[in-house]
């Protein structure tokens, strides 16, 4: 009875070890990584187009 | 021979002080309308520095949540899902707002290209029309950035 304990015992250990009866971590979906890249996406825009964005120049205004 | 002498110097007179009239009255709307022109550019100085301080916090909020997606990337985090809907749906609203600011791109350097040439014809009237235009797209884009900053604000706070 003792062997078949420390067999048992055993087993579970070697088993968890290997993964097989850990709990898996849950991992990002196909939703989220969409998402995430679509937010990506428009602060890299939003970035483009502060560098771009056109704008009065002074010397063309009256109150030099 | 008086006489008429002097009906034609009262004549030369009452044209003289007509003339000198609609000059000083032209003159003076002239003055008016540069006036009003150049309060319009105080105007668009003052929307154009708006404009830096409104991209100012644009940025800042930009790196936050650029620092955010790196770290949940990384560590492979899982949002929860009605978190994700929320920030789905802020994408999309982002996504709307930057569609109509895009749409403004250039309409100012279009206009502000005409612009020396009505200051070197002192066509003052003419040059505060081109400047009330200008006035009504930087309004309109500060309007969708600030918009845009609280979109960006709402991300930030929910992302983990």
């Amino acid at each position: 009875m003792k062997r078949k304990l420390t067999v048992i015992g055993l087993t579970i250990l070697l088993l968890s070890g290997c993964g097989v009866l850990r709990k898996k971590e849950p991992k990002p979906d196909q939703a989220q990584t969409v998402m995430l890249n679509d937010l990506s996406t428009m602060i890299q825009d939003l970035g483009s187009f502060q560098t771009t964005q056109d704008d009065i120049e002074d010397d063309a205004l009256l109150d030099n | 021979m008086k006489k008429t002498t002097i009906t034609l110097i009262a004549i030369s007179i009452f044209i003289l002080i007509g003339t000198l009239g609609v000059s000083a009255t032209s003159g003076l709307t002239s003055i008016k309308s540069r006036a009003e022109a150049r309060e319009k550019a105080v105007e668009l100085r003052v929307n154009k520095l708006e404009n830096r301080l409104i991209w100012a916090e644009n940025v800042e909020l930009r790196t936050e949540i650029k620092l955010k997606l790196i770290d949940i990337k990384k560590n492979e985090i899982v949002i929860e899902e009605s978190i994700k809907t929320q920030l789905t749906e802020l994408t999309a609203t982002l996504k709307t707002k930057y569609a109509a600011l895009k749409e403004t791109k250039g309409d100012i350097k279009t206009l502000t290209d005409g612009v020396k040439a009505l200051i070197e014809a002192k066509d003052w009237v003419a040059l505060e029309a081109v400047y009330e235009r200008i006035r009504a797209i930087q309004h309109e884009r500060n309007t969708l950035l600030t918009d845009i900053n609280e979109l960006l604000t709402q991300v930030k706070d929910l992302l983990p």
